[in-house]
């Protein structure tokens, strides 16, 4: 494919994007943003780190920090380059998509806290893997990565459920 | 689409966006009776003649 070819279908894809997949867009990648800065924060730290219930709440501060700047400059680049659509309520096939988002987020919510409560009882009753656990306070662990995750498959179903549509529109 | 009319400009007039112009046309999103009766008033057109039901099963 030449560079002419590639600018072309590249053109075709900014054309076929509507202001919601851009909305989602970058709510995925601040989401992804803030993902990255807990993981690597944790993957960073000392031992003694982890085990400090007050550095942890420190990251936890930081991390709702991070996730609050990061939405105020999206949101100012939206406003940016929006045309007064970013004031315009969603139509009726966007609420039903993003309620498809809602439900498969719910989902991978419940899921986390369910595994959350599982691994708190048994780690309380000393059962099984829970005496391995790979972190100290994996249960708070395990609860904020099942909220992250369900507002990355939140964005990522509403894309690609509207994505479906554009290709075969 | 009705001759000259683009999927932006039928947008517009019914009050969606383009990608839910865009859905209806390849039967991935069936319409609420509203929209469709709106669409349907765009085109001086009676429902029926703008929307037949084939029986299969559209995907949002």
């Amino acid at each position: 494919m030449t560079s002419n070819e590639k600018l072309k279908v590249l053109k075709a894809l900014l054309d076929s994007l509507s202001f919601r997949d851009l909305t989602l867009t970058l709510d995925l990648l601040v989401t992804g943003a803030v993902v990255y800065f807990y993981a690597s924060s944790l993957v960073m730290a000392t031992a003694e780190q982890l085990a400090s219930g007050v550095w942890i709440s420190q990251l936890l501060v930081k991390v709702v920090g991070v996730s609050i700047a990061l939405s105020i400059v999206s949101q100012l680049l939206l406003e940016l380059v929006s045309d007064g659509e970013v004031d315009q309520p969603m139509d009726e096939r966007e609420k039903q998509v993003s309620l498809v988002g809602n439900k498969y987020a719910l989902w991978t919510l419940q899921a986390g806290v369910c595994f959350a409560i599982g691994q708190y009882a048994f780690e309380q009753n000393g059962m099984g893997f829970a005496e391995r656990a790979p972190l100290p306070f994996f249960t708070l662990h395990i609860m904020v990565g099942a909220f992250l995750l369900a507002e990355l498959v939140n964005y990522a179903t509403q894309l690609i459920r509207n994505r479906m549509v554009t290709r075969y529109g | 689409m009705a001759g000259e009319m683009t999927q932006k400009e039928l947008a517009e007039r019914v009050g969606v966006t383009r990608q839910t112009i865009m859905a209806i046309e390849a039967a991935k999103y069936s319409p609420s009776l509203e929209v469709a009766f709106k669409i349907a008033q765009v085109f001086g057109k009676p429902l029926e003649a703008v929307f037949q039901y084939s029986g299969s099963r559209t995907e949002l």
